[in-house]
């Protein structure tokens, strides 16, 4: 019997016209002799502030860094940033590098973002300010709340959105919502640049401290060292494919708009899961399609044999939350319990495959499959 | 003086405005016959399907207008400016480079057809920072031949003394003749442009609004710009 082919749960999309102007432009680039800091940086940087709506972007060489960055400039060195559990590690740890502490905040298990009322009970007198993770491309439905928390306490909130290229909230874009935004462009992103990440901002010195920290510190016109700075640049290979990648990224958010779509009609026929609800003023990127197993179902197995009867990958987002790994818990002595939404719930939550390249019968097999499965991981 | 001369195509592929940028006189030869199934009263647009298109048509009537000078032709329904301006908001209102400005020119209504192309061709070389002098062959006030002869007649009477021609039109120019009449003949070395479409797939020579939308004026223009041309033998 032949085997299935595999449907993997995220990959990049680059259709052929695509490929054929990207290496037209890295073989331009490539002769120019300019590979770093050139002009495809720039325009790169250009186009994704005015596709977000800020007044600058500043190109760097992870999701990661550009949250440092932004870290630093804020100088959160002894002091206290409030950072939802439900987040990849990195976002914690880069509290840390920063010379601060990652204060844990539980989510909201409606939406699996932060939760702003548990985040304000964490609130110090050393806490500098908020991270808001939009989680699997969902924009944070009470990011309202969250700014009027960091207004009130003269704090900074900082967007990981990570997950959540073009995603929207009443018609305004992730990374424009709080005073520093950040994006990651892993390949396994609603859009990709390799690897690379963005900041994005109105803060005219944030971005040029940004681009000072990327490059060893040096600001350019002293031609001194002013900060501490890392090799943090992005190349201009990798904006040659961020840029032409950000310019079909809304035809890629249609795309998994759609799935999304035909994911929540089939879920609803297949008793025990569920997808999350997206209100009406939100546009979701859908990074990543949550969908939440009840008690009835084991979700581990209900994973496992989709991997193994169907050959269909799954994910997570995100278990075990950040509390919960070794290393958060020998560094701030955390124990289960200390955030019991996002335990309850995280460990319930399966991603399902979610990339450009999913047909419809890809779709329908999914369902199949999840059926099938959801049934034999019944716990009776 | 460099002439180049073309039909009011309605929102014509970048590679009419390559042609324009080149040249010191652009002429709008609007008194060509008016042919259906052309692209004088429609053009081509993308959606969202793979490589799919759709056509902008500007309604004429039906065989009414076939064969009469392109300035007697009239548009039918003047809900349709309107209606095409929508059309561009609905599929390109998410492309990079959208504004609303060009929608809003597209859907602005005029009588007649030369006019309403004219007036839309004009706006795009003024972004496009492109500045040849446009010439109307309908007031040239002289006769017109046909093929080759149409063409040095309209060079003449602008004292040209280089025509810029499109590649296509190789087979049918009499090249003799313009060594004749001492006009150097140029053919513009236009490649279709390669860029990222927001829609899924690649479709070469749609409209410039697909390009506009998706590059840019201003990297469109650099772009156009580049557009060289081979001269066919000095006179």
């Amino acid at each position: 019997m032949q085997k299935e082919k595999e449907i993997v749960s995220a990959r990049p999309f680059f259709d052929n016209a695509a490929i054929r102007n990207i290496l037209a432009d890295v073989k331009k680039t490539l002769k120019s002799g300019l590979l770093t800091e050139g002009p495809y940086v720039k325009k790169f940087e250009e186009e994704f502030a005015r596709y977000v709506g800020t007044k600058e972007a500043v190109a760097v060489n992870s999701g990661t860094c550009s949250l440092e960055i932004a870290f630093r400039y804020f100088g959160i060195r002894g002091g206290e940033v409030v950072v939802p559990t439900n987040t990849f590690i990195a976002s914690g740890n880069t509290v840390l590098f920063a010379g601060g502490k990652p204060v844990l905040a539980d989510i909201k298990e409606e939406t699996l973002c932060i939760d702003p009322d548990d985040a304000q009970k964490r609130i110090t007198s050393k806490t500098r300010g908020i991270m808001v993770v939009h989680i699997a491309g969902l924009v944070c439905p009470e990011i309202n709340q969250l700014r009027e928390i960091c207004h009130d306490h003269k704090l900074f909130l900082m967007e990981d959105a990570a997950h959540a290229h073009g995603a929207m909230i009443d018609g305004k874009k992730a990374g424009s919502l709080g005073d520093v935004g950040s994006f990651s462009f892993f390949p396994t992103k609603v859009m990709t640049s390799c690897e690379g990440g963005m900041i994005t901002t109105d803060d005219h010195k944030l971005a040029h401290m940004a681009r000072i920290i990327r490059a060893h510190g040096m600001d350019k016109e002293l031609g001194q060292a002013v900060r501490l700075g890392y090799n943090w640049r992005m190349h201009e290979l990798s904006a040659v494919v961020g840029l032409h990648q950000l310019r079909q990224l809304e035809s890629f958010i249609k795309k998994r708009g759609e799935i999304a779509k035909k994911y929540e009609i089939g879920l609803k026929k297949i008793d025990g899961v569920k997808s999350f609800f997206t209100p009406s003023n939100i546009r979701h990127s859908y990074y990543k399609f949550p969908m939440y197993v009840e008690n009835e179902i084991d979700p581990g197995k209900l994973a496992a044999f989709l991997k193994s009867d169907f050959h269909i990958s799954t994910g997570n987002i995100y278990y075990p939350p950040c509390h919960l790994h070794p290393l958060y818990k020998e560094l701030f002595k955390y124990k289960e319990g200390d955030l019991p939404v996002s335990e309850r719930v995280l460990k319930r939550v399966i991603a399902l495959p979610m990339h450009v390249l999913l047909t419809t019968s890809d779709v329908d097999r999914v369902l199949k499959a999840l059926k099938i499965s959801a049934e034999k991981a019944h716990i009776s | 003086m460099k002439i180049a001369i073309h039909q009011p195509n309605y929102l014509p592929y970048p590679g009419f405005f390559a042609k324009a940028g080149l040249c010191d006189k652009f002429v709008i030869y609007d008194t060509a016959q008016f042919t259906r199934g052309d692209f004088i009263n429609r053009n081509r647009i993308r959606t969202f399907s793979f490589n799919g298109t759709m056509w902008l048509t500007l309604p004429v009537g039906k065989k009414k207008y076939e064969g009469v000078p392109i300035t007697e032709v009239k548009i039918k329904d003047e809900a349709i400016f309107g209606e095409h301006g929508k059309t561009l908001k609905m599929m390109y209102s998410r492309a990079l480079y959208y504004n609303q400005e060009v929608c809003d020119v597209v859907g602005t209504a005029h009588e007649s057809l030369a006019e309403h192309n004219t007036f839309l061709i004009q706006y795009i070389l003024q972004k496009l920072d492109m500045k040849p002098l446009v010439v109307h062959s309908s007031e040239l006030n002289i006769s017109i031949g046909h093929g080759t002869s149409g063409i040095i007649d309209i060079v003449k009477a602008l004292n040209g003394t280089e025509y810029i021609s499109g590649l296509g039109a190789k087979t049918y120019l009499e090249e003799e003749r313009f060594k004749e009449e001492s006009i150097a003949l140029s053919y513009i070395a236009y490649e279709p442009l390669r860029y990222t479409q927001m829609h899924p797939g690649f479709v070469e020579n749609t409209s410039i609004i697909d390009a506009i939308f998706n590059v840019g004026w201003s990297e469109l223009e650099k772009a156009l710009k580049n557009t060289e041309i081979q001269r066919q033998g000095e006179v």
